[in-house]
């Protein structure tokens, strides 16, 4: 084997027509951490680098993935060390690392490593159910449901994990499949124009984290 | 231009804030608030448009858009609503259906033969002998029809979509609608008002009565308007007309962009878990002669026009009307400075004393009994002559207006979509509901409700109910508001005429389609009596009114034919839209949701690249003009070549029953799937047909790794799920389709490229043909390799993490460029696969196709009947049966001409049919696959083959064995 000079990076499905203000590098991703002029918002980011698990078994309510319970029922979600864990269904849960926390659950056979599998965006502000209106007929400002929660249906027509969080600014995480990826995220753009949505990095993605007060 | 009311407290337009447009060519001004119609009438267009079949003038009518007197051409784009669509700056606005001008339309003579186009004429006319209709039906098309749209025509502006969810939605927002989504939005419930007009306050907004005491009615709309304004929860939305109601609670509706909004249209799709209908209703149209006439015009349409947009309707109008309504609005007018010089009322009591006298004190001449007749003047309005009920009595008066309206008429559009039982009631003459949908309620007018008070209370009921249905609890209050209601006046006794006495040829039912009430009865004495066979026979209804104009006077006169009031007044079907829209707003937006490979953009820069949709995802076709891709195909044969295979299915499936799953769909023994080497096998539907193919290896215990072919990637795990719903077996599945690009590198030279980038072992001893490896290249990249041979060369797929896909292609092309690498695209990879004999699901088979038929019987593993594999007992059944289709290679006769995709084999017979057909530059000779009947399946067998536009010339080829290329399959295992 010969050496290449070849740099080997791994590649978001989006590409977001913003000036990058500041990016790093993390295991191969080339992460945006900032755009330039990123606006007063609503945002939308790209967290398709983040990495994502398929957890799937006959009695999920005895795992305990980083040691956080699994929630019991479909469409519950569970934020919690900066990782989420969404319910689809009784024996089926995702998990989404927002960190860098070292959780690796690849030796456990219920887990399957879906980082690759999904892109996912986020959409930040409080404007971010309007936008969403637009291209989904999920429910995702029903009173009866306690945020954050899962809603499983079509956003701009194709199949999409989508997860409700916060109140007074809330977050909308849309994951839908890998392929979808760049038609997603210019639908969303183009459906959030009228509100002034524009790409941010994801420092973003941290700071309306924090501000959640999520343990 | 007229003058405009400009002091009156009820307008909705700014008379200081022009708004300029274009009408003919010629400049005009309109203001702001205007709609293209009210902008029109006050620079005195009276006429415009020219009706379907006689070019009769037509004119301002409804305001509201029942009829299509006021469809018109506006910036290119035709059957325009002008009625309801606001002004906007710069319009260029066109009257329709019109020969010359709207006042001398040389079509006009046509109106002087409708003797000789009696209901159903064409049905009489062309189509005796059948054969001469189709001569007929173009001509007729040429010359029927409102407006033109050209074949160039773009529609041009923003169609957005919209898909809000709430607790109520209420439809209408006057204020029975307002009521009721105050008294849910109360109750803590998310509430969405529509409102087909600009603004809120429906039957009140324009009228200056008493509400109460001091109080005007639009003074009480206003109020009602801020009360919504300032109740957080309710989302009212102006300008949307509902098109659709279902029973789901689904609503379906379109909004006007204004100017300052930034869509033109959207389409408003809305699912709630109560719906009230608060829709009030529309006039109906009094039937007498000309009663078409531009100048004649409905109640509400007269009123609206003063005291929304300040226009006078005229100078001097008579009234025949049929409800207090229309004594309301003489009286007003008449305030505002229209001459009134008489109001006939077809009613013969039940009038509001108050009114009369107020009437008698303007010195209003008031007619009891009597009716319009008919109206004089050609293409205005001149005068009209009243009449006795009886037509004993006749008085002609001049004018240049004439109001007229038989009294109102539910508009219960939406009620009829969703499905409730609607009757016709005698007392009030209208179709109500008899049972409503559960979570559906109607309020207001909609119920003949005529009192205001009792028009709120109606609401602010139906709002309760709907709380009722969303989980809040609130029986109590529910009982006491029917209560309130039951102690207010109830529905009003409706004025039951139909039409004046008389016996006039021109006395017109439906505007849009010129059917008069002559026809009807044409119609009815041909057998076509009953509502919905006199609809479709006369035409009346079917045009862009949606019934709005006919649509209560249809089944009055039928049962008036038939002498049967109570019986006979049967409704006809209403179906969506209720009121018409661009299909640009049904589109909404044409977003391209395609999938794309991660390698896309890189594929995308090379020079030559053709994309092509495949399925869900776009896909390289061509790496070059030469649609032949002889380069790419020259480049894997000789070489090798590298080619993006994304797209293919994969899946995880582990658990303690995984295999049985697995032997479950697949028709192959899985029991013999081992680590390190792939499996080649199919899936079945019940009738052995294929459905799918690809490679199962083992990846770990009771741990699998899968592929499928590209279109039923989606389907895949729905489909192990759905065979194995019975069973209860623990087993998961993870789609990891996206989560792994796939190259093909292929060609002699594959090794050499591969080995240039990882320290594996790829010898054939170590890697042998459908072997399976996992290694990593560049000691960062993971791969998951498998040896196939799907082009006939030494091949590996190689999977990898999406991300990394670009970089390993990268490397590739790198390693590759010593050997000359090229890329290659779906087409060479067609020819290559072909060459080899190997089938693609859908190409070569279709949903009668069982293995047998291709020559894959052997995938079959039959001694496994515990596994109970999908499709078994018919593979049985269908393997020696005669008849069947057979999947045969074949070469052409003449070398040089391939046949085309979907050539029919024929003899006297069609007998089968080409599925891939080229030529190849390897064989130099065109070959082919097709499906044939087994007769013609023996080797050496001569096909005739068909081609369109062929006539009786034929292409020949033979049967041959496949496959055509390196039979032996050495290439592969080299």
């Amino acid at each position: 084997m010969r050496t290449s000079k070849l740099e080997i990076k791994r590649e978001s499905p989006i590409v977001f027509p913003q000036p990058v203000h500041r990016r790093e590098m993390r295991n191969g991703w080339e992460v945006v951490a900032a755009y330039k002029n990123e606006g007063a918002g609503p945002f939308i980011v790209d967290l398709s680098h983040i990495p994502k698990w398929d957890l799937q078994g006959e009695d999920l309510s005895r795992r305990r993935p980083a040691d956080i319970s699994v929630p019991i029922h479909s469409g519950h979600c569970r934020a919690e060390k900066e990782m989420l864990i969404n319910v689809v269904k009784w024996n089926w849960a995702v998990i989404w690392r927002l960190s860098e926390s070292p959780a690796d659950f690849s030796r456990e056979p219920a887990f399957t490593d879906v980082t690759e599998a999904y892109a996912l965006l986020l959409i930040i502000g409080k404007d971010a159910f309007s936008i969403m209106e637009k291209v989904t007929v999920l429910d995702l400002m029903a009173t009866s449901r306690e945020r954050p929660f899962l809603a499983l249906g079509p956003v701009l027509h194709i199949r999409s994990q989508v997860v409700v969080m916060g109140n007074d600014c809330p977050g909308v995480f849309i994951a839908c499949p890998r392929g979808y990826g760049r038609a997603m995220s210019d639908g969303l753009l183009e459906a959030g124009a009228e509100y002034g949505l524009c790409p941010a990095g994801e420092e973003r993605l941290l700071e309306w984290w924090h501000a959640l007060d999520i343990a | 231009m007229q003058e405009r009311l400009a002091h009156l407290k009820t307008l909705r337009v700014d008379p200081e804030i022009p708004v300029p447009f274009i009408y003919r060519g010629k400049k005009y001004r309109g203001v702001t608030g205007d709609s293209i119609a009210s902008a029109l009438f006050a620079n005195g267009i009276r006429i415009f448009s020219r009706s379907l079949k006689y070019h009769r003038p037509r004119g301002l009518y409804s305001l509201n858009g029942e009829c299509g007197n006021c469809l018109m051409e506006v910036d290119g784009i035709p059957n325009v609503q002008a009625e309801t669509t606001p002004l906007k700056f710069g319009m260029n606005i066109r009257p329709q259906n019109v020969v010359g001008t709207p006042d001398h339309d040389l079509m006009a003579f046509v109106d002087r033969f409708d003797q000789l186009m009696p209901s159903g004429f064409y049905y009489h006319y062309f189509h005796r002998p059948y054969k001469l209709w189709p001569f007929f039906q173009n001509r007729l098309r040429n010359v029927a029809g409102l407006g033109r749209l050209r074949p160039t025509t773009r529609m041009t502006g923003n169609y957005d979509e919209l898909y809000p969810n709430a607790d109520v939605c209420v439809i209408g927002a006057g204020p029975a609608g307002i009521q009721a989504a105050l008294a849910a939005a109360a109750r803590g419930l998310r509430v969405i008002l529509l409102e087909a007009r600009p603004w809120a306050g429906g039957c009140f907004d324009y009228r200056s009565s008493a509400y109460d005491g001091n109080v005007s009615l639009f003074e009480r709309a206003q109020e009602l308007s801020r009360q919504v304004k300032q109740m957080g929860s309710i989302r009212l939305f102006r300008n949307t007309a509902v098109i659709g109601c279902y029973a789901n609670m689904l609503v379906t509706a379109f909004q006007k962009g204004s100017e300052s909004d930034p869509f033109d249209e959207r389409y408003v799709e809305i699912k709630a878990g109560s719906v009230v209908m608060a829709t009030g209703c529309i006039e109906r149209p009094l039937i007498f002669d000309h009663n078409d006439r531009p100048g004649i015009m409905q109640v509400n349409c007269a009123h609206r026009l003063a005291r929304t947009y300040g226009l006078l309707p005229g100078t001097s109008a008579v009234f025949s009307i049929g409800d207090d309504l229309g004594l309301e609005a003489a009286v007003d007018l008449s305030d505002l400075g229209l001459h009134v010089p008489v109001v006939a009322d077809a009613r013969f009591d039940g009038q509001d004393e108050f009114l009369l006298q107020e009437l008698d004190k303007r010195n209003i001449l008031f007619r009891r009994g009597w009716i319009a007749s008919k109206a004089n003047g050609n293409r205005q309005l001149e005068g009209v002559r009243l009449c006795t009920i009886d037509g004993m009595r006749f008085q002609d008066i001049s004018c240049d207006t004439l109001i007229a309206s038989a009294g109102l008429t539910p508009a219960a559009g939406p009620l009829f979509l969703c499905q409730a039982k609607m009757a016709y009631d005698v007392f009030t003459g209208f179709f109500l509901p008899e049972k409503l949908p559960s979570n559906v309620h109607a309020s207001g007018r909609l119920l003949a409700l005529t009192d205001h008070v009792a028009i709120e209370a109606s609401g602010r009921l139906a709002g309760l109910k709907a709380a009722k249905d969303c989980g809040v609890l609130l029986e109590g209050e529910i009982d006491r508001t029917a209560e309130e209601l039951g102690d207010l006046p109830g529905p009003a006794r409706g004025c039951k005429l139909v039409q004046a006495p008389g016996r006039g040829r021109k006395r017109f039912v439906c505007f849009d389609e010129d059917v008069t009430a002559k026809n009807i009865y044409q119609a009815c004495s041909m057998g076509f009596d009953q509502v919905e066979l006199a609809k479709r026979f006369s035409t009346a209804g079917l045009g862009p009114g949606q019934g709005g104009i006919p649509g209560h006077n249809l089944p009055m006169l039928l049962a008036q034919y038939h002498g049967d009031e109570r019986h006979d007044v049967l409704p006809s079907t209403v179906r969506p839209p209720l009121t018409p829209t661009y299909l640009a707003t049904y589109a909404g937006k044409r977003r391209r949701m395609i999938k794309q490979t991660p390698l896309r953009d890189t594929l995308a820069e090379r020079r030559g690249a053709v994309f092509r949709r495949a399925g869900a995802w776009e896909r390289v076709r061509y790496f070059s003009e030469d649609t032949t891709s002889r380069s790419e195909i020259e480049s894997v044969r000789n070489r090798v070549g590298v080619i993006d295979v994304s797209t293919l299915g994969k899946f995880r499936i582990f658990g303690p029953d995984a295999l049985k799953a697995l032997e479950r769909v697949y028709v192959g023994d899985m029991a013999s799937v081992c680590r390190g080497r792939v499996k080649y096998s199919a899936m079945c539907n019940h009738d052995g047909c294929l459905m799918d193919d690809g490679v199962i290896t083992r990846k770990g215990e009771n741990d699998y790794y899968f592929t499928t072919s590209t279109g039923r990637a989606a389907a895949t795990a729905e489909w192990i799920r759905y065979h194995t719903r019975h069973d209860g077996w623990d087993f998961s599945i993870v789609n990891l389709t996206d989560a792994f690009g796939a190259l093909n590198l292929a060609g002699p030279d594959a090794r050499k490229v591969l080995e240039k980038l990882t320290d594996q072992d790829l010898s054939t001893e170590s890697f042998p043909f459908i072997g399976y490896r996992e290694f990593m290249i560049h000691d960062a990249i993971p791969i998951r390799a498998i040896r196939l041979g799907f082009v006939g060369e030494l091949s590996y797929e190689l999977h990898v993490p999406s991300s990394y896909t670009r970089a390993l292609w990268d490397l590739i092309l790198a390693a590759g460029r010593p050997f000359d690498i090229q890329p290659f695209g779906l087409e060479a990879q067609n020819v290559l696969r072909l060459e080899k004999g190997h089938v693609i699901i859908g190409q070569e088979t279709e949903i009668r196709t069982t293995l047998h038929d291709l020559g894959l019987g052997f995938l079959w593993r039959r001694n496994k009947p515990g596994a109970k594999k999908i499709g078994s007992r018919a593979l049985k059944f269908t393997e020696h049966q005669a008849g069947r289709m057979k999947l045969v290679g074949f070469k052409m006769a003449d070398a040089a001409r391939p046949a085309r995709d979907g050539a029919v084999v024929v003899d006297d017979n069609i007998r089968g049919y080409v599925c891939t057909s080229r030529y190849s530059n390897t064989l130099k000779e065109s070959i082919g696959l097709a499906l044939v009947e087994s007769e013609l399946a023996e080797i050496g067998t001569r096909l005739a083959l068909f081609e369109d536009n062929m006539g009786d010339r034929r292409l020949y080829a033979r049967v041959v064995p496949t496959p055509f290329y390196d039979p032996e399959g050495k290439r592969v295992r080299m």
